[in-house]
């Protein structure tokens, strides 16, 4: 079948036409050969009944006055039936006269006679007739034919029909040559225009239109695409021509864009840096806050102290010893006698005992209460002795012990730890001394410590604890500080860092945000941890061993 | 009946007619009986000379007693055509107006002679056994040949006389006249 499709559309016609007309023709020979083949069939027996019906005609004489040399005699006349190979006549059932064609073939008629009628078997037509003289029957005639008749006659309408079919396929052949010129020249030409249009690339070029049948609305379809083809060309020509305007423009336009960008680009960056400051500064805010906060506290304390001195002066007996010193004054010319003889001046003694004793308690308990208040004054001094130490200008690196600054602002949160009653437990391992930013490290912890303490508290639940640790990983140094409070909700972890992201009512979304850029300033990260709201949180605070290579930490 | 009529039939083919000369034997009067009957299916009438398509073929015997007596036993009911055979004796001319087939006995020939010119005008076939034929001057005579009953037949005349013979039973003649 791809044979055929390759060939060309002329000879497919042709073909086409040559199968069609062959079929048709081939079938009808068919239908004619096996109509003849039955009606014929139909012939041979009426034809083999009315010889059948001769004979027996003149059986009957030879049958009545019972002669059987003249019955054979009579069935001899057969042999003039080229096709009538055997004959027999019966009386009363048994057979009366025989004739065979081929003497080789003896004994090919019945013994007995049959009912009447025919039979086609082997080749061979067979039929049995009753002989009947006046309207009586009087035996029966058995005659055989052969086929050779039927078979010539298909032969020869065999060779008809293959003849017929041989001229009539020349004249359909002839005749589609000339016919199917009426379909193949308008497509030939139609096939010339294409290529004539393809080879000079002229699109000017029209096919001509010879009817107004498909082929000719094929054509003008074909036309229509060459006007379109045509009009295109120009549209892109066009087109063309007015893009290296435009890409011109474009190009200015995105210089300009550029330029835009880069001033924009400038801007961020101050902006960042204005961040970076303000960051750093509200870091330190925070610590100082965090520093007030405690010394507020303290000087709770101290206020408490103070009054209960007060109190304890102002209510003091020792204005009853003044009482008591202005009566001995007042008697001190029979103070003898007035204290044996007066009533009061008998008792005075006494009265001067137990105030002595009083005095002596009350000393006590103010020396307890000034004692109790210089601690707190010592404690305020070591808050801001603290806070001085890391006042210090940003930027400066030093050997840091961490432990020792995990210390220091637990401290700076111990009142807060203690009145909450916040567990600390310590996970320390040995680690060697780290070189970065103190002041920072020191935000960073001191604002870690204060939310895991506020998550503790939120959590309202008995055994609060926060767990800091300090361990080595590779050449990092990993400070963790981990509570058992409210926890993290998961929507919520990746925008905790994020600038004024809080949980809190009172905060300002400002301390993780400026840790963890304060982590990346010093060449570490800070990570946040937590399974859930309830079930706790963990911070994770890296920093490098050694002083980190990159000037600047890149800031995202 | 088509039995009896083919055994019939067959036994009077055995028989072959050694003792020709001598008196006729009942047998002999069997054979002729059978062609007797055999030659009403030959033979065709006018057929003004039926009235009814049942009128029984009438066969008129002249002479030979024997011979009728065997002959009537034999067609008894026999139908030719759908015809019935009826024989009947016959003795003088006025009988043979509606007789179909007259057989005239040997020893009847000169009465039979003598009534000829009457029955010119009548569709009427004639059998004799007298001898020789062709002088008894009827349409189909008995003849002996070969030590077998044959038979000759003058068509020419059983055409004047309106009678046709089949051409199968002229086949079967000895010898045919015209």
């Amino acid at each position: 079948m791809a044979a055929f499709r390759d060939i060309p559309i002329k000879n497919k016609l042709t073909a086409v036409t040559m199968l069609t007309s062959g079929v048709a023709l081939l079938l009808a020979c068919l239908a004619f050969i096996a109509y003849e083949f039955v009606t014929f069939r139909g012939v041979m027996v009426s034809e083999l009944s009315s010889t059948a019906a001769i004979v027996g005609d003149n059986m009957t004489g030879a049958l009545a006055f019972n002669d059987p040399q003249s019955a054979e005699q009579t069935l001899r006349s057969l042999n003039l039936h080229r096709n009538i190979t055997s004959a027999a006549v019966y009386r009363e059932g048994a057979l009366f006269a025989s004739y065979v064609r081929d003497a080789n073939a003896a004994g090919s008629v019945p013994e007995r006679a049959k009912a009447d009628g025919h039979e086609f078997r082997d080749d061979h037509l067979s039929l049995f007739r009753t002989i009947a003289i006046a309207g009586e029957p009087a035996g029966a005639l058995y005659i055989q034919s052969d086929m050779r008749q039927l078979q010539a006659r298909l032969w020869r309408y065999w060779l008809i029909g293959v003849l017929v079919l041989v001229a009539s396929s020349l004249v359909a052949f002839l005749l589609s040559e000339k016919l199917q010129t009426a379909i193949s020249r308008p497509i030939f030409d139609l096939a010339a225009t294409m290529s004539r249009v393809r080879a000079e690339n002229d699109y000017s070029i029209r096919a001509s239109k010879q009817g107004e049948d498909e082929l000719g609305s094929l054509i003008d379809g074909f036309n229509a695409m060459l006007d379109q083809i045509r009009a295109q060309d120009q549209a892109l020509q066009d087109a063309r021509s007015s893009l290296e305007q435009r890409v011109e423009e474009r190009t200015r336009d995105l210089r300009e864009e550029a330029a835009e960008r880069e001033q924009a680009q400038a801007e961020l960056e101050r902006t960042h840096r204005q961040l970076l400051e303000t960051s750093r500064q509200a870091g330190m805010a925070e610590v100082a806050v965090s520093v007030l906060h405690n010394v507020g506290n303290v000087l709770n304390s101290v206020n408490v102290s103070v009054t209960t001195v007060m109190e304890q002066v102002t209510q003091s007996r020792a204005q009853n010893l003044s009482k008591a010193t202005a009566l001995i004054q007042e008697h001190s010319a029979d103070l003898g006698s007035y204290l044996t003889g007066d009533a009061r001046g008998k008792r005075l003694p006494e009265y001067l005992v137990q105030l002595a004793g009083h005095l002596l308690v009350e000393r006590d308990s103010m020396l307890k209460e000034l004692e109790h208040l210089r601690s707190n004054v010592d404690h305020i001094k070591e808050i801001v002795s603290v806070q001085q130490s890391y006042a210090t200008v940003s930027g400066l690196k030093e050997s840091v012990d961490v432990a020792a600054l995990i210390e220091d602002a637990l401290r700076m949160n111990s009142t807060a730890l203690q009145r909450h009653e916040v567990d600390i437990v310590r996970h320390f391992q040995a680690v060697p001394v780290i070189t970065t930013e103190k002041h920072k490290v020191l935000q960073i912890l001191v604002n870690l410590i204060r939310n895991a303490k506020f998550a503790c508290t939120e959590a309202r639940r008995e055994g609060k604890r926060i767990t800091i640790g300090i361990s080595r990983e590779g050449e990092t140094i990993q400070v963790s500080v981990a509570d058992n409070g409210v926890g993290i909700a998961s929507e919520n972890m990746t925008r905790i860092f994020a600038h004024g992201f809080t949980t809190r009512r009172d905060g300002h979304g400002f301390g993780l945000h400026s840790g963890a850029l304060a982590a990346r300033e010093l060449g570490g990260s800070l990570r946040a941890f937590s399974e859930g709201v309830g079930c706790g949180a963990a911070f994770i605070l890296e920093l490098p061993i050694t002083e980190p290579t990159a000037a600047l930490p890149s800031v995202a | 009946m088509q039995r009896l009529l083919g055994s019939l039939l067959v036994a009077t083919a055995a028989l072959s007619f050694a003792s020709a000369a001598c008196a006729e034997s009942v047998s002999e009067h069997r054979v002729k009986s059978a062609f007797l009957y055999n030659f009403t299916r030959f033979v065709e009438w006018p057929a003004e000379r039926f009235r009814t398509p049942e009128e029984p073929i009438k066969v008129g015997v002249l002479g030979g007693a024997a011979l009728r007596a065997s002959l009537s036993a034999l067609v008894a009911d026999r139908r030719v055509g759908g015809r019935p055979i009826l024989v009947v004796a016959v003795k003088a001319p006025a009988e043979l107006a509606t007789v179909h087939m007259l057989f005239i006995a040997k020893e009847e020939h000169d009465t039979f002679a003598r009534m000829r010119p009457e029955l010119e005008q009548l569709a009427l076939l004639t059998v004799t056994d007298a001898q020789p034929c062709r002088t008894a001057l009827a349409h189909i005579c008995f003849v002996e040949q070969d030590e077998k009953l044959r038979f000759e037949i003058d068509v020419g005349a059983a055409n004047r006389s309106q009678v046709r013979i089949s051409s199968q039973l002229q086949k079967l003649a000895a010898a045919v006249h015209r």
